[in-house]
């Protein structure tokens, strides 16, 4: 059997039918919790075997090859950032591939849906609140504003973005600007109406002139300018399904992508706790 | 034939960020119909001009005809095949879409066999022109819309670059089928691929959700 990729999707055993249920299933788990995705520049490309992004940058090597001396020679490095990968493991019973096969509309895939909320979360957290160990600074960290406090208290939340914003404005950052929330926050301002019944969402969203966007994995809040360029996504293999093993019972995939993020413009942000 | 019009070069963008390189499928369909609509149009100015230019006629059909050939074929290869995948109705939008295209062939190669800016001639570029003006606002009402709809954003960028690439490497018909198909054949053959290969071909193995920005 021949193998076209590293995802060894050829080798599982799943169907075509099953395979697209599954990719579909996927797919439409992913995309409404993929929130950095709608604030971040997209500059992916290249797929798994991309390794690197540059930065356009260069560091000084002063250690030279023997023999040769830095009265003779300037030397450079290039400066690049790697692109992290990760894996997120689920398994689909075997029992559902055929269920799937003979036509079932409602197959059960509740642990996909699980490993397509892990990476979704990791997606947006290392993007929102960093990665040291990938070399990813997020969004929140690369902020250079004091911190405001958002707290639960939603008849604050009007005055503390109208604060965020001033800051971005006061500092040359143009707007529209979007309010990227995590789900418990997102939640308390949907349920909320201020005196005379006017929804919060409704007046969070003309003090931004933006959005408010549901971003799980986001701790707190964070304001961001969505004139673009400000946040760059760099993504190699961009989510897809992949095959690991399988015994009797299962067949054990994972979710995967390759990325990295960087902050262009720290400036262009304000963090809420 | 040879193609005179200029190619794609990539999207100039104000802050000098990377991507994206090349417009989506839709867009870069969307472009070649604006194009062909121009070109049809200089077309009649100097179908006014008496006596007629001949060689100015035959600069601007010359690259329109292999320019509609080249973009059916692309468009066939490229284009429907994901719509079938994706599309809400894809059926009968590709069977409309290349029935279409085998009239707009048709009339292309008819004009072919008749001396350039004779009676003949002209009608044969008319009946061109318009089944292509049906086909256009058909695609653009019909196939286009369902796409952008239904398929994944990152599938979209992707078929962006092989529609441009395909359309680089092909500056004329040269090497090309430029005969009619047979749109249940084709349709058939199409949903044949799409339940014997792999599911995520065409997206590069991933998911295809790529970008959300502004979404």
């Amino acid at each position: 059997m021949a193998v076209t990729d590293h995802l060894l999707r050829d080798l599982a055993p799943i169907p075509t039918r099953a395979w697209k249920v599954i990719d579909d299933e996927a797919r439409e788990r992913l995309t409404p919790l993929l929130a950095a995705r709608r604030l971040a520049e997209w500059v992916g490309g290249g797929g798994w075997t991309r390794d690197a992004t540059s930065l356009g940058r260069t560091t000084e090597l002063t250690d030279l090859p023997p023999g040769m001396t830095a009265d003779d020679v300037r030397a450079r490095r290039r400066q690049v950032l790697p692109l992290a990968e990760f894996r997120v493991p689920f398994t689909v019973l075997r029992s559902e591939i055929d269920d799937i096969q003979r036509g079932a509309r409602d197959p059960e895939l509740d642990d996909l849906a699980r490993a397509a909320r892990l990476a979704a979360e990791f997606e947006n957290r290392a993007v929102f609140h960093g990665w040291p160990a990938a070399d990813i600074v997020g969004i929140a960290a690369a902020c250079p504003y004091p911190t405001i406090a958002l707290g639960l208290d939603c008849a604050q939340y009007p005055g503390i973005v109208a604060r965020a914003v001033d800051t971005l404005r006061r500092n040359g950052i143009e707007g529209p600007y979007a309010l990227a929330i995590g789900p418990a926050g997102y939640t308390r301002i949907v349920e909320t109406t201020e005196h005379g019944g006017y929804p919060l969402i409704d007046h969070l969203t003309r003090v931004l002139g933006g959005r408010l966007l549901w971003a799980p994995g986001v701790d707190g809040a964070v304001v961001v300018s969505e004139r673009g360029g400000d946040f760059l996504l760099d993504v190699g293999q961009d989510l897809a399904i992949g095959y690991d093993r399988h015994d009797a019972d299962r067949v054990h995939l994972y979710v995967e992508e390759s990325f990295t993020f960087r902050v262009v413009e720290p400036d262009a942000a304000v963090a809420l706790t | 034939m040879l193609l005179r019009r200029p190619l794609w070069s990539g999207v100039a963008r104000s802050d000098g960020l990377p991507c994206p390189v090349v417009p989506d499928i839709t867009q870069l369909i969307l472009d070649d119909h604006a194009w062909f609509r121009q070109q049809f149009a200089d077309l009649d100015d100097l179908q006014a001009r008496d006596p007629l230019d001949v060689a100015a006629v035959q600069r601007v059909w010359e690259p329109l005809a292999a320019r509609l050939d080249v973009h059916a074929i692309a468009e066939e290869r490229i284009f429907y095949p994901q719509l079938l995948r994706f599309g809400e109705d894809p059926q009968e939008e590709t069977l409309d879409a290349i029935g279409d295209h085998n009239d707009i062939r048709d009339a292309v190669h008819d004009a072919a066999r008749h001396p350039l800016g004779t009676e003949a001639w002209w009608q044969a570029v008319g009946a061109a022109r318009q089944a292509n003006d049906e086909h256009m606002g058909e695609e653009e009402r019909e196939g286009l819309s369902d796409f952008r709809r239904h398929a994944p954003r990152g599938l979209r960028d992707a078929l962006g670059v092989q529609f441009a690439e395909f359309l680089k490497a092909h500056p004329s018909t040269a090497g090309l089928d430029v005969s009619d198909k047979d749109p249940e054949g084709y349709v058939r053959e199409a949903e044949r691929e799409i339940t014997s290969t792999d599911p995520d071909a065409g997206s590069g193995g991933s998911l295809g959700i790529g970008s959300l920005k502004g979404k």
